[in-house]
């Protein structure tokens, strides 16, 4: 079976659909987390959830692109895009989740709790502080997690900007080398 | 009892597993052009060829992909006058080792683009650096927007200078405008090896330190390279209350630049970032 993020997704494009579920099994909480952190309300952050697994989704399924080297990068840069188009039009998009014809996201009182708490608890930071030397995830979680300015960021760690700078794209570089193994 | 992402993910299994949808309209054929039109169209585009064909060549050459996969456009064009006056080791006929541009990989920004492939130079390596490429890109959008500017994306920037440390795990990289090249604030370091960047006419750089003795170190191809102290503070503390690990060094509180002669070209204080060059 596979379990190199990759490889699942080379497999989904194979015809292997439940490598897709396993995928987003993995991934689903990072992801959730980072959305959860910038929204207060839990049913779009569910809404940005699904549109941004079901982008990625129609990138499997389309032959002719390239799958990402770094998938949770891919979906980590796809979900603050999308955020970012909510804020600026009001809605999330929803092309991919049509694309595919994915059930509206209907929330309970318990889903709600765990989208919250998923806002609240370090299950984002864990991972990436389980993944990645110290310095590097420091600076990846400043600047993508905090959205940290880079001075502000090199003023922080009395180094200089530069440096954070190449951190965070070691960090990055690191995530796509080295997520699955 | 399920929750919608138990849902969630039955759907997007049930999507993966579904034939390729084919409700997809095709686009309109174009309509047919008459002969005369497309006489006509054909030398509309060969004037514009001819007009086109010396300005910015984006697009040709090698695939290079940013670290996400994606590809960064590339340009046949030479850095700006400034930025070959500033290093010889841009200029043509090289100094240093010119390099393939497939060796940049795949862990290039994903914000960067129009790398001038004809550019990219082999950095001397030093300890903590052992491979890093020099390389300059016609813009990037770097750093963060400033809400309060109205920015929704962050601001481009023109002419920036990358340097890129190529390794068996992908490597990582960073570019800067030119004038932190120019404010002699280019340094980077890793645990205490240290490496720098600065302009034709710096011979030798002395670095100064608030708390240990100054280090003069010699400059070649535009680099020089160092070993400095440990941060009489300790090691960093990380977001997670740790400190990291691994020596945490000075930063020095003053590089100053000396020509081939031993003059001083100019002084930079770091601690207020502040430049004195000219």
């Amino acid at each position: 079976m596979a379990h190199d993020d990759l490889e699942l997704l080379r497999a989904a494009r194979d015809g292997d659909a439940e490598c897709y579920g396993t995928f987003f099994r993995q991934h689903h909480a990072v992801v959730l987390a980072f959305l959860a952190r910038r929204v207060d309300e839990p049913e779009v952050a569910a809404d940005l959830l699904a549109e941004t697994f079901a982008a990625l989704l129609a990138v499997v399924r389309d032959p002719r692109r390239d799958l990402p080297a770094s998938p949770l990068g891919w979906l980590l840069v796809t979900a603050r895009n999308l955020l970012i188009d909510r804020h600026r039009h009001g809605i999330v998009a929803e092309t991919a989740r049509r694309r595919f014809e994915l059930a509206p996201v209907a929330l309970d009182d318990h889903d709600i709790e765990m989208i919250v708490e998923s806002g609240q608890d370090d299950e984002l930071l864990g991972r990436i502080y389980e993944l990645l030397p110290v310095e590097q995830a420091d600076a990846l979680t400043a600047r993508v997690i905090d959205e940290l300015d880079y001075p502000v960021i090199a003023r922080g760690s009395n180094t200089s900007e530069a440096v954070i700078r190449k951190r965070v794209s070691r960090a990055l570089a690191t995530l796509r080398a080295g997520l699955g193994n | 009892m399920s929750t919608f992402i138990d849902r969630l993910e039955t759907d997007l299994v049930r999507a993966c597993d579904a034939p390729v949808a084919t409700r997809w309209s095709r686009p309109a054929p174009l309509q047919r052009l008459s002969y005369r039109a497309r006489l006509r169209t054909l030398a509309v585009l060969a004037a514009v060829a001819a007009v086109a064909a010396p300005a910015i060549a984006i697009g040709v050459g090698p695939i290079v992909r940013d670290f996400l996969g994606q590809p960064v456009s590339t340009t046949a064009d030479a850095p700006p006058a400034e930025q070959l006056a500033l290093l010889g080791i841009l200029r043509d006929p090289p100094p240093g080792a010119s390099v393939d541009p497939g060796t940049l990989g795949s862990s290039v920004l994903p914000e960067i683009h129009g790398i001038r492939t004809n550019y990219i130079r082999l950095l001397p390596s030093a300890p903590g650096f052992p491979h890093q490429l020099l390389y300059t890109v016609t813009s990037g959008r770097l750093g963060a927007p400033d809400p309060a500017l109205g920015e929704k994306v962050p601001p481009e920037t023109k002419n920036l200078i990358c340097v890129e440390e190529i390794d068996a795990t992908g490597g990582g990289g960073d570019c800067t405008p030119t004038w932190v090249l120019t404010s002699g604030l280019w340094l980077e370091s890793h645990g205490l090896d240290g490496y720098g960047l600065v302009p034709d006419g710096v011979a030798t750089v002395v670095l100064r330190y608030p708390d240990h003795p100054a280090q003069t170190e010699t400059v070649t191809e535009n680099t020089f390279s160092y070993h400095g102290y440990p941060a009489p503070a300790g090691p960093v503390i990380n977001g997670g209350g740790q400190p990291s690990p691994g020596p945490t060094p000075e930063a020095p509180a003053s590089v100053t630049w000396l020509n081939a002669r031993g003059g001083i070209v100019s002084t930079h204080i770091r601690s207020h970032e502040i430049s004195s060059h000219p």
